[in-house]
């Protein structure tokens, strides 16, 4: 019998129990003693109000912890932190007594050595992918994705690997990965975070690789809360594979930055007021709108049927849907990462080969933008047939961008950069099953707000007030729910990015 | 509990992992334990995921109430009926087809009228809180059989069971290739027509749904039913809490936004359910500190995955839980082996 979700859930959940969590270390002395001397320096700073130094240790901090090194360029990021620091020190001596400032300068020595050499955190990884093609990874960090992605692209052509991102993995379901690497230090992990990886039964086989100076000095214990108020009554076994450190000083010492990483603002973003995409406006409550294309053929509503049940129906925007009516939408672009990582996990190395595409073509339009000039190059793409090139900027920096709307634009866009005609097919039928399944998943997450609204909210919200729902399970999706208050008589021009999002006039 | 089951028609006929028996097997070990006197307030179960949990908890307790034989329902006799009555009125069993059986129709509500000025023939007019209709039943009562099955009869049954006229509904049909022996009927009528409210799910509105779709096979049950598979959602006897469609009254299933306000129906309905089932966090956090759950066990299937609720959803179970005393090992107490990783506390 096929598994189903809660089937493997329990089955990872039993596999966990019996192979326990791995804890993969290296030894990386440079970086172990900058990392020391960078702890140092946070905690004598603290409270001095020196904000540009701070945040100059804290990117430290970070980078020490999991910066992967560019193979093309390794030693560039050392370089940029050493000379930041070093005008930040220069900038506040006024302010540091002579200890520090000498702390300061030993880790600018440091930071010397590690622009000389830095590999091992590479080279670990590197031999991980050697040893299981199809492992996921999973990064601490955001940025480290595409670090990642950098250090890995060229050195194994023909990608199986996975990355995802922590904050994402820990909401996905269920999954049979073989391998999961975790680029991280567990003590080092959030509650929630190794709550969900211990408990939560994503996946049956979990290792973590960090160096063996942030592993702590119990490396074998899980010392976060994983139940709130409550005693775990078991835990799995945790094998450590590599040295400990020898300096008890560093694992016991723990500077939390978590400050540096910024939450996107919870304000609802105002419209942009251009755009080429016919549209009018649904408007809700609290001066909110949602743009729709002209032509669309349904929007998402919520009601409540014969049952008495709230569900999600789907209508007609202009034809069908009526003053008073639930709509809903997402807050912001946001989640669509998570989405994208739902399908990467159901696509597998199918996921693989559109990023590598992506990456390729992406890096060809880079290369014309250089060589001709943004404005020429839209000019040029626009004549050979891609209507809405003028958006190729925003198509590059949206690091989720699948294709432009208008398939005939896409295959153009792919013609014009070089791809051959059985690249652009591939290409092009990637992408539509691609979209297919970001549609299905974003369904099954409209399903599942409908079931978390209570009576409460559901009372709120016909009493005019718009409501918010936030999903776990589909990487915090926030979904805004209001009555319709009018449906804009007015054709009016949008742009792409605003179409289907909540915002604000 | 011998079984198989196939998720849809796609699928071969297998078996869920070993964590399904064991919970099948905690919600059995649960209702015998309340029914011994050991009454556990709150029960928290950490989960990786709750979806199919508490199904297989409903089909557990479902199974403990079946053996345990408690049913609510008394039979009356016509003479003994008075106006006010909440009374469920079943048919007899009747043979649509050759091949198809068509169990008794049922209907349950308050007598409103009474008359029988026509010889034999007399008729009961009931009401139902649920709407404004009314249904006249004949009742002959000069009908006689030795086997009850085969007549019309009266149940009286206690307040909060869910009233429902039988016209909106079309009695269940059943296989029929061999005549149905008297005692087979009777046994179905015990476990479809059981009158034990037991278990009360709140979760999600996709596990009403879920849970109708997949088969299952349990050769203890449906071999004395002498059915080849069954439902899950039947298996389990569960019902809407809001819309109750099924003769029998032992386990029910409602969405989150459907708790009912005091003085409904429904409301009534909830009070008679010793058990509630809060099925993962948004129900924990919705529902674990309402008042008027208090005194029922309520089991919290808290889940581990996701990054929102799981903090504040645990502190409202405990919350609630904190007037009563924590219970040292209750798998232990309960004689009940946990699957790995899953985990389990309970305050009595």
């Amino acid at each position: 019998m096929k598994h189903f979700s809660p089937d493997l859930a329990f089955k990872n959940l039993s596999d966990l129990w019996d192979n326990g969590i791995f804890v993969r270390t290296f030894s990386d002395e440079n970086r172990e003693f900058a990392f020391a001397l960078t702890t140092n320096l946070l905690k004598a700073i603290s409270g001095k109000n020196l904000d540009g130094l701070e945040t100059a240790l804290k990117y430290l901090h970070w980078d020490l912890r999991g910066y992967i090194p560019n193979p093309n360029n390794p030693e560039s990021r050392w370089t940029n932190r050493r000379i930041a620091l070093h005008n930040e020190i220069g900038i506040n001596t006024h302010a540091l007594n002579a200890e520090i400032v000498e702390t300061g300068k030993s880790l600018i020595s440091r930071l010397n050595l590690l622009t000389a050499q830095d590999s091992n955190y590479g080279q670990e990884i590197v031999e991980i992918v050697k040893a299981e093609p199809e492992v996921a990874f999973v990064v601490e960090r955001p940025w480290q994705r595409s670090e990642l992605e950098a250090l890995l692209v060229g050195l194994f052509p023909e990608p199986e690997y996975q990355i995802f991102h922590l904050g994402r993995f820990v909401s996905f379901p269920p999954a049979n990965f073989k391998k999961v690497v975790i680029l991280a230090a567990p003590r080092k992990l959030s509650d929630n975070h190794i709550r969900a990886i211990v408990l939560g039964g994503i996946s049956g086989n979990y290792s973590f690789l960090a160096p063996n100076w942030l592993i702590g000095n119990e490396p074998t214990k899980i010392g976060q809360q994983l139940v709130p108020t409550l005693r775990t009554l078991s835990l799995p076994t945790v094998h450590l594979i590599g040295p400990k450190s020898d300096d008890l000083s560093i694992q016991t010492e723990d500077f939390f930055v978590e400050d540096l990483v910024v939450e996107s603002p919870l304000s609802i973003e105002k419209l942009i007021s251009h755009g080429d995409v016919y549209c009018r406006h649904i408007h809700l409550n609290d001066g909110l709108i949602i743009p729709v294309e002209s032509d669309a053929t349904r929007i998402s509503t919520l009601l409540r049927d014969e049952e008495s049940l709230i569900r999600v129906s789907f209508k007609k925007p202009f034809d069908e849907l009526t003053v008073g009516e639930v709509v809903f939408n997402l807050r912001d672009g946001a989640e669509d990462t998570f989405l994208m990582d739902l399908a990467a996990m159901s696509m597998g190395t199918e996921f693989r080969t559109f990023t590598s595409a992506r990456l390729k073509w992406k890096s060809r339009a880079k290369t014309l933008i250089d060589e001709f000039g943004f404005d020429s190059t839209v000019n040029s793409l626009k004549s050979k047939g891609v209507s809405t090139a003028h958006y190729l900027q925003d198509w590059i920096d949206d690091d989720d961008f699948v294709s432009p709307r208008a398939k005939s634009d896409w295959s153009n866009f792919l013609k014009a950069l070089g791809f051959s005609s059985v690249e652009v097919s591939n290409l092009t039928s990637l992408t539509t099953k691609l979209r297919a399944q970001l549609i299905s998943i974003g369904q099954q997450a409209r399903s599942a707000m409908a079931d978390s609204i209570n009576s409460e909210e559901w009372d709120r919200i016909q009493a005019g007030q718009v409501v918010t729902k936030k999903l776990a399970e589909y990487g915090d999706a926030e979904f805004i729910i209001s009555t319709v208050t009018t449906i804009g008589d007015v054709i009016l021009k949008c742009h792409p990015n605003d179409l289907r999002k909540v915002r604000r006039l | 509990m011998e079984y198989k089951v196939k998720l849809d028609n796609e699928s071969e006929w297998g078996k869920f992992g070993s964590w399904f028996e064991s919970f099948v097997d905690l919600g059995y070990k649960l209702y015998n334990s309340r029914k011994m006197g050991h009454v556990y307030k709150n029960v928290a179960i950490g989960v990786p995921k709750s979806p199919f949990v508490g199904l297989a908890l409903a089909i557990g307790f479902s199974r403990a109430a079946y053996k345990e034989g408690t049913d609510f329902s008394k039979s009356v006799a016509f003479e003994d009926l008075k106006v006010g009555d909440l009374i469920a009125f079943r048919g007899g069993w009747s043979q649509p087809t050759k091949s198809v059986s068509r169990l008794p129709i049922s209907s349950v509500g308050e007598v409103q009228a009474i008359k029988s000025d026509r010889g034999a023939i007399a008729e009961i007019v009931f009401k139902f809180d649920t709407n404004s209709m009314l249904e006249t039943r004949r009742f002959n009562r000069a009908m006689t059989s030795t086997d009850q099955t085969q007549l019309p009869r009266l149940f009286s049954v206690p307040a909060g069971t869910p009233q429902r006229p039988e016209r909106t509904r079309k009695s269940r049909e059943v296989p029929n290739d061999s005549p149905r022996s008297q005692a087979n009927r009777e046994f179905f009528e015990s476990w479809d027509y059981q009158v034990c409210p037991t278990l009360l799910i709140f979760g999600p509105t996709g596990r009403l749904e879920d849970y109708k779709k997949p088969l299952i096979s349990d050769a203890e049950v449906h071999s004395k039913l002498e059915i080849e598979y069954d439902t899950l959602f039947n298996l389990a006897r569960l019902d809407r809490l809001s819309n109750d469609v099924s003769p029998h009254f032992v386990n029910a299933v409602e969405q989150i936004s459907q708790y009912p306000v005091d003085g409904t129906p429904a409301f009534e309905t909830l009070k008679r359910f010793p058990f509630i089932c809060l099925d993962g966090n948004d129900a924990i956090l919705a529902l674990a500190e309402k008042p008027a759950l208090q005194g029922k066990t309520i089991i919290g299937l808290w889940e581990a995955t996701g990054n929102q609720h799981q903090e504040v959803a645990m502190r409202s179970f405990t919350k609630a839980a904190s007037k009563y005393s924590a219970v040292a090992d209750i798998a232990q107490a309960l004689g009940w082996k946990a699957p790995a990783g899953v985990q389990i506390w309970g305050w009595k």
